[in-house]
């Protein structure tokens, strides 16, 4: 096993932990935290996976997946901030409305 | 032979407190798992001869988005005054498509030939990355900007004026 195969495994791990706290957690905040690992992991592949060529297109997609991944973490918590005053809860499935009812 | 033993050592950390978010019970320590997974990584990326991509992860990942998670976590458990524990549903499920996903993975990886010829880079890898990032990638780097300025307006109106709430 090279430690190609190895980091390669290494990130189908982080990547299948992150989709299941996604699936499992009741916790906004720590949904946003497997959708960042699960980020990681595609990350580790590119700049491993970079290694192998000569050039150096691998450690820039990453660069700007990292960037996107910064723009989803602030957008994703201002949204949860709101939710939370709102709804006083953190939990995505209490949350069963978007729009304020009419009273 | 060292640059191996570290390496292991590294991953090992990654892999182990990845596997502790699943199973902890508590946000913060959710949040700090994942700083040492982070942490873990950028030294698999300096490893990997990513050396602008480790500082990147470190001053962006550890640095600011954690920062900014436990922040968060701070802020949305203090209102209510609830413990921070956090509850776990659908768990066979959850595992039984994360599992078959990580078989699909494994099984695309094998049936795949990857050209494996080592392109050694160490301590040149710097300059290029500048050159090609103000190139050939210069139009997504200028989008990536004004993508960020847009997230910070749009994140701090977002967050900002809270008046309503469904109790009140």
């Amino acid at each position: 096993m090279t430690d190609i195969d190895f980091l390669f495994y290494l990130s189908v791990l982080l990547f299948c932990c992150g989709l299941l706290i996604v699936f499992t957690k009741k916790n906004a905040l720590l949904i946003l935290m497997g959708i960042e690992l699960m980020l990681n992991a595609a990350n580790l592949n590119l700049v491993v996976f970079n290694r192998q060529q000569a050039g150096l297109d691998g450690q820039l997609f990453a660069l700007f997946v990292i960037l996107v991944a910064v723009c989803e973490a602030v957008v994703g918590i201002a949204i949860i901030l709101r939710v939370y005053h709102y709804y006083k809860s953190a939990v995505p499935d209490r949350v069963s409305e978007l729009k304020e009812e009419n009273r | 032979m060292m640059e191996q033993a570290v390496l292991y050592i590294l991953a090992g950390v990654a892999a182990a407190s990845a596997i502790a978010i699943v199973f902890v019970r508590h946000v913060f320590y959710a949040a700090l798992m994942l700083l040492a997974c982070l942490l873990a990584l950028a030294g698999i990326y300096g490893i990997m001869q990513a050396g602008f991509l480790a500082i990147t992860q470190v001053l962006i990942y550890a640095g600011g988005v954690l920062v900014l998670i436990v922040f968060a976590i701070v802020v949305t458990n203090r209102v209510a005054g609830k413990s921070l524990q956090v509850e776990s549903q659908h768990r066979f499920a959850g595992f039984l498509i994360a599992a078959a996903i990580a078989r699909v993975l494994a099984w695309g990886y094998h049936q795949t030939e990857f050209l494996v010829n080592n392109h050694s880079q160490i301590g040149k890898e710097l300059k290029p990355l500048g050159e090609t990032l103000f190139t050939s990638y210069a139009a997504p780097f200028e989008i990536g900007g004004v993508l960020l300025l847009v997230c910070l307006v749009g994140a701090a109106f977002t967050a900002s004026s809270f008046k309503k709430s469904a109790h009140d």
